[in-house]
């Protein structure tokens, strides 16, 4: 966890620290869906003007009351060309934030932004007269706690980025928290994680990495949960570089993709197949899952067959086979392991990958290139559920995680007509977005990987889910 | 004895404390020479390094042109290599490290808040790797070439083979795990809970450097044995004890300060081998985690904690030798 302000620590750990103290207008539910937090109600007068209505009696630790003043400082961190905060991208579209009558609050928009309910998630809320005298001292570890928000639980020490302590705040307004206490240790090297929980020093895990959930399921006196995967692991491919400019090869490399292997043998079998880069939690705020799942059969598919991938190349402008390089960064060691999988399948058809290990930092630094590498490997947790958020960060042209160098006129019109559809009309053209990247495959979807946690016998965690991180987690905590 | 006056004797005091003076004056300016030679060198390989601070916070979050482009100013990424290293070098020199990239904390408060961890867990492995390995060293050596010499001497390297932090896991599962001695995570609070905390790490620290403390000690002391003075003190009917203690183990101590100097520098700086296997908040995590996410100032600020302590722990090295043996004098070629 390195500080408790969002704008400077947007790290899976330190979001999930967040979230115990400090709230967004808008709540993340068990079941995925958007729901009132600070914000009571929501209003859109026209496409470029949504207007808050803040929740009454909400209290900061200290007693002082939540004010529009407190929700307006603490967005406009995020907002202009100035701004250093990290959440500055996903306020791209925001022009003003405003207070616009006694508990209300007005966002203005440049263009429409169909994603900003699921940023104000996240987009935590300060108290004004706390946080503007820190500066950017706001959020930072040391003696005194440097943060004050209306969550369920006050930080009551926060001296080291490893170690943090909380109690249930009093007055906090929604459901009073069956935990009254708790004490938060970052513990990074995996296996001494497993060591805490197996000599019962800790009480749960989160970060359960999936590698190695058979051994931690072995742990007598605690129980692993798991939550149906909205990760995706996918391979990309650079669709303007050779041999990857042929969709022959791309196609031979999706038909020897042996998914269900892989999460059989690396995944302890926390994981799903994906057909799409969109997992079908994704789509929960638009239909379940379950509708999801059927529609993505009538999709392009690329089930595992070597005979089929040899057809493929054989057609392609490398029928005789090809040698490639391809990165894995260090922190998802179960991607490499696909690879060297993938690599020992593809040996037959001629085409030799080598399977490269490198630190996360470069990994990225070469996915950020101007020229991309041919292919990488990868591996995206989602800022929030909606079905359009990998489709928008991945492949339209210049979006931040487009590695590719895809771009297609056909895609970015569906992924357009989507955006000002809304509801259930949103559908159809996610559909034929989906349908269009499949068939052009500038990415292989790989597997949608499962989150999971472990909790010690005696204590239950209720609702357990894939954005677990952005809620007051340790709420959902009882005996049982 | 009698011949020397007091007013002699303290001007020989005089003479060699105004010698030990000129001397640390000296090391600590070469020190100061090395520092910022050494800081010229970490900031042109992290310049050179793929990536910056503003990629690593960014990772694969949306980034707009103007966001990567104001924190780039936050950071002073778009000055030039010398003008970044100046305005570093100007701040530095004040012991204003500047602010983490990562934490937004400043550098000199981390490194205070850390420091004592890693010092408090180098100490203790030092410790711990001399009060075993100088006893089984003397032991081997006055049981040379037996089964208990080659015994010791085999369980030392097997020791010094495995690095630290497998046997820190290995320690981990049987102290911790299996038989619940020791908490498995954290440094504890107050000297007793930290004592019970840093204990596992502090070994897994020593086994790794106890190897070589015990090998010079037997080396130095089977050298210092066959000496005539032993020989001649055994024949005058000097006590053993006394002939080991006194005679031997004395002359043998320069080779084990030298020994001592080399494990507690490998110790203070190896603690990056254990913290992060016990979730230590020391240095050595730290360290870890700027590496990982680019850091820059953060690394700037350790490296020269890092290479300070090496500096000062070989001065006192050298000023312990002439302690120890009196023939050794600082000199002009010092």
């Amino acid at each position: 966890m390195s500080s408790l302000d969002i704008a400077n620590s947007f790290d899976l750990v330190s979001i999930t620290v967040q979230s115990l103290a400090l709230e967004g207008l808008l709540k993340s539910g068990n079941d995925l869906s958007l729901q009132p937090g600070l914000a009571i109600s929501h209003q859109q007068p026209d496409p470029l003007t949504w207007v808050f209505r803040l929740r009454d009696g909400v209290r900061f630790w200290d007693g002082s009351p939540l004010t529009p003043d407190d929700v307006v400082y603490s967005l406009n961190r995020h907002v202009g060309e100035k701004s250093t905060s990290i959440l500055a991208g996903y306020f791209g579209k925001v022009k003003s934030v405003k207070a616009s009558g006694p508990g209300e609050v007005t966002i203005t928009l440049s263009e429409p932004d169909p994603f900003l309910p699921y940023i104000l998630v996240f987009s935590h809320i300060h108290s004004k007269a706390f946080a503007a005298p820190l500066g950017d001292q706001l959020g930072v570890a040391g003696p005194k706690v440097n943060v004050m928000g209306t969550g369920p639980f006050r930080v009551t020490s926060f001296a080291s980025p490893s170690n943090l302590t909380v109690e249930r705040h009093p007055g906090y307004w929604g459901p009073k928290p069956a935990v009254a206490k708790g004490v938060l240790n970052e513990i990074t090297d995996t296996q001494t994680r497993r060591l805490a929980m197996q000599s019962g020093e800790i009480d749960g895990a989160f970060g359960v990495p999936l590698a190695d959930t058979k051994a931690w399921s072995r742990i007598r006196g605690a129980k692993i949960q798991s939550a149906p995967g909205m990760q995706v692991a996918y391979i990309a491919m650079n669709v303007t570089r050779p041999p990857f400019n042929d969709i022959h090869v791309r196609r031979a490399i999706a038909y020897a993709l042996d998914k269900q292997g892989y999460i059989k043998a690396f995944l302890g079998g926390q994981g799903e197949p994906a057909t799409t880069m969109v997992s079908p939690q994704q789509w929960s705020g638009v239909m379940d899952p379950k509708t999801a799942r059927d529609r993505y059969a009538t999709l392009p598919q690329y089930p595992f067959d070597i005979n089929r991938a040899k057809q493929e190349l054989a057609q392609s402008a490398h029928a005789s086979g090809f040698t490639q390089t391809v990165e894995f960064a260090d922190s998802n060691p179960e991607l490499g392991k696909v690879l060297v999988s993938l690599g020992e399948t593809l040996k037959p058809l001629g085409i030799t990958l080598n399977v490269k290990e490198v630190p996360k930092q470069q990994w990225l630094t070469h996915k950020r290139a101007d020229v991309p590498p041919g292919m990488q490997i990868g591996f995206y947790s989602p800022d929030y559920a909606d079905p359009a958020n990998h489709l928008e960060v991945f492949y339209p042209s210049g979006a931040t995680n487009n590695s590719t160098t895809y771009s297609s006129k056909a895609f970015e019109a569906a992924l357009a007509k989507q955006r000002v559809a809304g509801g259930k009309a949103r559908v159809e053209p996610l559909m034929e977005a989906l349908k269009i990247a499949m068939t052009d495959l500038p990415y292989l979807p790989v597997y949608w990987g499962n989150q999971v946690m472990a909790v010690k016998d005696g204590l239950a965690y209720d609702g357990f889910n894939g954005l677990f991180y952005f809620q007051p987690w340790l709420g959902n905590l009882r005996r049982g | 004895m009698s011949g020397t006056s007091v007013r002699a004797r303290r001007r020989r005091a005089a003479r060699v404390s105004g010698r030990w003076f000129t001397f640390a004056v000296r090391r600590i300016a070469a020190l100061v020479v090395l520092l910022i030679a050494l800081s010229f060198v970490v900031f042109s390989l992290l310049y050179l390094a793929p990536g910056g601070p503003e990629q690593a916070l960014l990772g694969t979050r949306p980034a707009t042109p103007a966001l990567s482009a104001a924190l780039r100013e936050k950071y002073h990424l778009d000055e030039s290599f010398l003008r970044q290293y100046w305005l570093w070098l100007r701040d530095a020199v004040l012991l204003d490290f500047g602010d983490s990239t990562r934490t937004g904390r400043s550098v000199s408060a981390s490194l205070a808040d850390r420091v004592g961890v890693s010092l408090f867990v180098g100490g203790y492995a030092f410790t711990l790797a001399m009060v075993t390995g100088v006893p089984l060293g003397v032991v081997a050596a006055l049981r040379k070439r037996t089964v208990l010499d080659r015994g010791v001497v085999g369980l030392a390297v097997v020791g010094v083979s495995a690095p630290a932090f497998v046997t820190g896991v290995f320690l981990l599962y049987v102290f911790s795990v299996a038989l619940g001695w020791f908490p498995g995570f954290g440094a504890g609070e107050g000297l007793a809970d930290g004592l019970w905390h840093l204990t596992l790490p502090a070994a897994a620290l020593a086994l790794s450097v106890m190897a070589l403390v015990l090998k010079l000690t037997r080396t130095a002391m089977i050298h210092a044995l066959d000496q005539d003075y032993v020989a001649f003190a055994r024949a005058r009917g000097v006590p053993e004890r006394r002939v080991i203690v006194r005679y031997a183990l004395r002359n043998a101590l320069v080779s084990v300060i030298t020994a001592a100097g080399l494990v507690l520098t490998v110790v203070l700086t190896g603690s990056v081998l254990v913290e992060v296997t016990f979730a230590l908040p020391g240095l050595g995590s730290l360290l870890v985690d700027a590496v990982e996410n680019k850091d820059l100032p953060m690394l700037q600020g350790l490296m020269m904690v890092i290479a300070t302590v090496i500096v000062l722990v070989n001065l006192a090295i050298d000023l312990l030798y002439t302690l120890v043996d009196p023939r050794v004098r600082i000199g002009s070629a010092a």
